[in-house]
């Protein structure tokens, strides 16, 4: 009988990574702010809880993957992201990875 | 206040003061979000106040504040990570080591020396030895805490880890310091005694030298003495050689430990080990302590003691373990 706690560590272990990975690729394809893109992340199946998207939004950002600017059109001032160039290239070369993972494991399934 | 400011203040009284007005902006704009998606969802409708049961629900989502603010500073939340760990592990266990022994023999030597009960001294030696462990063990970390968050690598503490540091097994090998520090200590042992002679701390009125060891101890003790000690060099230089330690080297070493502790116990038990026309001279001990001669010979009979069971069963352990492989 597989463990319920087993499953749930060993899928955390796979997402992690992926999360950045995805928002880079959203906030590249169209800048967004944190809650509207927590929307987007589940709307995919990416689940992520707010108090980890928020302070990852802001250590990319650090890292000059991303940019930002204060939203004031509406009642409260937004923070909205935006993928920089070097965000861009990023998402570009971990894709190639993420591809290349995707295969291996398609290999071993087909081979198993 | 509401239950809103409340938490923001208390992640922001855990943030950088550079880093608040911005983390406050985020941060109010999040949980404003966050309970007006809930509204539009039509979530909790019979609750009596509604605004703030979502606005509960939210807060408890988004947890412990704490949390979020070392989130958003990128502080880590553990006193001392993966990283640094081995490093930290080992220096504590090394100095508790070297330390520890040290006090528990210094404390109770020295409250003899004053006359003390000896349940007094028991009691300050447990004391006095667990205060100093705690202390070490405190102040050990403490560092390494900050190295954590200084973001120290740890290749900066202690060289990467090659195969070179795997033992062929425990303790067999001779290490090149080891046999360096036996042969300095025995070369500082050496030097020493013939210094102490040659170049006298006082001399008499007329002229006369007065070294602080007993100078009728040159018929026998202090010769014999430098004998041993240069047995024991050619010992610790031909294990260096060999590269292993053996039954052979176990029994030599406690050999040459009980000659030296014989040859330093005879004139302490007789009184004459320091040179009594030396402290006359100089005038000590005087009245203002109650240390007496006689206890500064049994303090060097007792650290050559030490010295010569912690070389002997030193060698025993290793001898041992070198003579099963």
């Amino acid at each position: 009988m597989l463990d319920q706690e087993i499953i749930a560590q060993q899928r955390q272990e796979l997402r992690r990574g992926s999360t950045s990975l995805a928002c880079l690729a959203l906030l590249a394809a169209a800048p967004d702010y944190g809650y509207s893109l927590l929307a987007r992340l589940a709307g995919l199946g990416l689940e992520i809880e707010a108090n980890s998207l928020y302070p990852l939004l802001r250590r990319l950002e650090k890292q000059g993957l991303l940019t930002f600017e204060w939203d004031t059109s509406e009642a409260r001032p937004r923070k909205v992201y935006t993928t920089s160039a070097d965000g861009t290239a990023l998402v570009a070369v971990l894709r190639e990875d993420w591809d290349r993972i995707t295969t291996a494991l398609h290999q071993i399934g087909q081979h198993s | 206040m509401s239950l809103t400011d409340r938490y923001v203040a208390a992640t922001l009284s855990r943030t950088p003061v550079k880093q608040r007005d911005e983390v406050e902006a985020d941060l109010r704009a999040a949980i404003a979000d966050a309970i007006d998606a809930r509204l539009d969802a039509g979530a909790l409708p019979d609750a009596p106040d509604r605004a703030s049961a979502l606005e509960t629900a939210v807060l408890n989502e988004m947890g412990d504040p704490d949390r979020l603010a070392a989130d958003y500073a990128d502080r880590p939340l553990m006193l001392i990570g993966p990283r640094l760990f081995l490093q930290w592990r080992r220096l504590t266990i090394l100095l508790l080591w070297i330390v520890l022994p040290i006090i528990a023999v210094l404390i109770p030597f020295g409250m003899w020396l004053g006359d003390e009960s000896l349940g007094a001294i028991i009691g300050s030696t447990v004391g006095g030895t667990l205060t100093v462990g705690v202390h070490l063990v405190f102040w050990v970390t403490l560092v390494f805490a900050i190295l954590e968050r200084a973001g120290t690598p740890a290749d900066e503490l202690s060289e990467p880890w090659t195969v070179e540091r795997l033992k062929e097994s425990p303790d067999v090998r001779v290490s090149g310091v080891e046999t360096a520090v036996a042969l300095a200590t025995l070369a500082i042992g050496a030097a020493l005694i013939v210094w102490q002679q040659l170049w006298p701390w006082a001399t008499t009125a007329d002229g006369e030298v007065l070294p602080v060891l007993n100078p009728d101890l040159w018929t026998f003790v202090l010769p014999a003495l430098l004998a041993v000690m240069a047995v024991e060099a050619v010992v610790v230089v031909a294990r260096q050689v060999r590269g292993r330690w053996t039954m052979g080297d176990w029994w030599l070493t406690l050999a040459l430990d009980v000659a030296a502790l014989i040859l330093v116990a005879v004139p302490v038990l007789q009184h004459d080990l320091l040179n009594r026309a030396l402290f006359e001279e100089i005038g000590w001990p005087d009245a203002a302590t109650t240390v007496t001669l006689e206890q500064v010979e049994w303090v060097v009979l007792i650290v050559v003691a030490v010295v010569s069971v912690a070389d002997a069963w030193g060698t025993w352990t290793r001898a041992r373990r070198g003579s099963r492989t």
